[in-house]
């Protein structure tokens, strides 16, 4: 067409360019890539790689992917993992299964294309893991005791996941409570892992509470938040900075329904639910700002054709006029029409817990999730 | 064409700017559209600064880096580009505008071979073509991304220095990542297939002796999508016919054709 053949493919291209082509690049090529050359490995291996490729995705909101767990009564060891790839124009791609490191797992948080997953029964030890679904790598955490009190006592642990801004870190949180018998004692231990420095640490301070009432926390701005009960009976949103380890309290914005937070477009979501009545949707615009506490939305009955619940609320549509909720399988809830809509997908499993994603690097030094029918169809060599 | 998408001051908007590519080529271009390439832009104030009294018209801004047929591109994907100094629209006009926009884009990239890419993005590279680099970046992003290592080391005339053991370390471990991939010479073919080609028909021809006969196992009957036509619906002489395969996959996908 236009340009003389003296100008084409052969000539050098410089590693700057490279680069920012493959910036762009999902993260299946660049695993691929890998084995182009050594300097395309070292380029990619590279962590200002990983970081730069993360802030890209997260810029253009590209790369996203739902993860899906299958949530099945019956068979709870079978229950299956998916991907769905999710576009820029909110439409869902074919759900295809992928396998989990070692065993059955349950989705505790997620952040930034890395999920983690807890084994936890009361009174026996945890397992967690966290993994990175798109690059199929793992990194187990090391078993960490609880320094109980008293051995006469029970101990019972929460956990949370999230990002810690200030030291470009992935942190795992355990609160565990004690019990002499039916009692809570008014002693909590917290420990946090580092994905970094890939240890445990123990957190010196005492939580100014008195009962903790979330069951796993909600991760935001380097912050893990749950609801509490401080001691005058007074419930509030206990929030634990992770870089300068403080705690810090907030006001609910609503006293009736059922607390629970989650994170949406953002910001700290709040939710009072009463089921079978309303499920009541505020934002916090601005962090640590009380008094930017706003309703958003307010599931009543006629919107939805099921049972209102606890809808857990995953992320705004493209032009913020939608939110894409998880009742068993998906919804979208329209704010305007007040309206919600389920999610017509026949690749997906009849029901799931789903996680967002976006395709990153991270973790690409941890170990390999072993995929099993790829290990029974291996030639034996 | 309504006033409000006219600027202002009419003489700044109708100035223009002569750049000169490698080839010797001397193009006119807007001073909006060629304010967008950062180096003219550099250039353009570096000359002001030294008070040169004639601005824009007469000086040539020399572009050695740059081909003729290169800028020719470039400028055309400029223009389409919303001008900084227009004055808002309304959000339909903008909806519309974009979708233009996005129709402009497809026309232009199926036109454009991969290799006409890099040198785009040489050059919008070279002019700080911001906006251009973005796009053309992300245009051969969506290349070569199901693309085969074979492929990109061809495309970017990269040597591979690594030893057979270590490459299959890779491949082993990250087996997942080469599932569904095109072997590059498909990925060839498709190129060089892309230019259109016509089927004339040249007509019937009668009387050869002996008469050609389809092979036995050659498949017959009707066509799954079209019961009017018969299969086989393109044939032509030969019949044990080597064709070549890559180590990884097989032409049956059997193990035992690996």
């Amino acid at each position: 067409m236009l340009i003389s053949s003296t100008s084409m493919m052969s000539h050098y291209v410089p590693l700057e360019l490279i680069n920012r082509i493959l910036l762009r690049l999902p993260v299946k090529a660049l695993i691929r890539f890998l084995c182009v050359s050594k300097e395309w490995s070292a380029l990619i291996n590279s962590s200002n790689f990983t970081k730069n490729q993360l802030s890209h995705s997260i810029e253009t909101n590209s790369n996203r992917t739902l993860i899906l767990k299958e949530t099945y009564i019956n068979r709870p060891l079978q229950s299956r993992f998916f991907s769905v790839p999710y576009s820029d124009n909110d439409q869902f791609g074919k759900a295809v299964q992928i396998y989990q490191p070692l065993h059955n797992w349950d989705i505790l948080d997620y952040c930034h294309g890395l999920v983690c997953l807890l084994f936890y029964k009361y009174k026996e030890k945890e397992d967690i893991v966290i993994w990175n679904p798109l690059i199929r790598k793992y990194r187990k955490l090391p078993m960490e005791p609880i320094d109980e009190p008293e051995s006469s006592c029970d101990s019972f642990s929460r956990f949370g996941f999230g990002y810690d801004p200030s030291n470009d870190d992935y942190k795992v949180v355990r609160i565990a409570e004690f019990y002499e018998g039916p009692v809570l004692m008014d002693f909590f231990e917290v420990k946090v892992y580092s994905l970094k420095s890939q240890c445990w640490k123990k957190i010196e301070k005492q939580l100014p509470i008195k009962e903790i009432w979330s069951m796993q926390s909600v991760s935001l701005n380097g912050a893990f938040h749950w609801i509490v009960e401080q001691d005058d009976r007074l419930e509030s949103i206990l929030a634990f900075d992770l870089a300068n380890e403080k705690f810090q309290l907030f006001r609910k914005p609503l006293n009736e329904g059922m607390p629970i937070l989650d994170v949406l477009g953002g910001c700290l979501c709040f939710m009072g639910v009463v089921e079978e009545t309303y499920s009541d949707f505020w934002l916090m615009k601005e962090y640590g700002d009380e008094s930017s506490w706003t309703r958003i939305y307010k599931i009543e009955p006629g919107a939805v054709p099921w049972n209102i619940d606890y809808f857990k609320p995953l992320l705004f549509s493209k032009n913020g006029k939608k939110v894409l909720m998880e009742e068993v399988s998906l919804f979208w809830y329209d704010i305007e029409k007040k309206r919600g809509k389920m999610v017509k997908n026949q690749s997906f499993p009849k029901r799931f817990k789903t996680a967002t994603c976006i395709g990153s690097l991270l973790l690409l030094d941890g170990d390999c999730v072993i995929d099993l029918t790829q290990k029974k169809n291996k030639r034996k060599r | 064409m309504s006033n409000t998408s006219e600027n202002p001051n009419p003489s700044s908007s109708s100035a223009k700017m002569t750049l000169k590519t490698s080839d010797n080529e001397l193009f006119e271009v807007e001073e909006a559209v060629a304010m967008k390439f950062c180096t003219v832009k550099q250039y353009f104030e570096d000359e002001k600064d030294s008070d040169v009294a004639a601005r824009g018209s007469t000086t040539v801004i020399p572009l050695p880096n740059v081909h003729s047929a290169v800028l020719t591109m470039l400028i055309s994907y400029g223009k389409k580009l919303p001008q900084s100094n227009a004055v808002a629209d309304n959000h339909e006009e903008e909806e519309t505008k974009k979708k233009e926009r996005k129709k402009y884009e497809q026309g232009l990239l199926k036109n454009l071979m991969p290799g006409e890419l890099l040198d785009l993005i040489s050059a919008a590279n070279y002019l700080d073509f911001k906006e251009g680099l973005e796009f053309f970046n992300q245009a051969l992003a969506d290349h070569i991304q199901n693309k085969s290592v074979e492929y990109v080391r061809k495309f970017f005339g990269i040597k591979n220095d690594y030893e057979p053991h270590e490459e299959e370390k890779y491949r082993e471990e990250y087996a997942w990542a080469f599932e569904g991939i095109e072997c590059w010479l498909i990925g060839e073919l498709k190129q060089f297939m892309a230019k259109t080609k016509t089927l004339d028909i040249a007509g019937t021809l009668l009387g050869i002796k002996p008469a050609l006969i389809v092979a036995s196992f050659s498949v017959r009957g009707l066509n799954s999508l079209d019961s009017n036509i018969l299969k086989p619906e393109m044939i032509a002489p030969g019949e044990n016919i080597l064709a070549a395969w890559i180590n990884a996959i097989g032409p049956t996908g059997l193990d035992s054709n690996t």
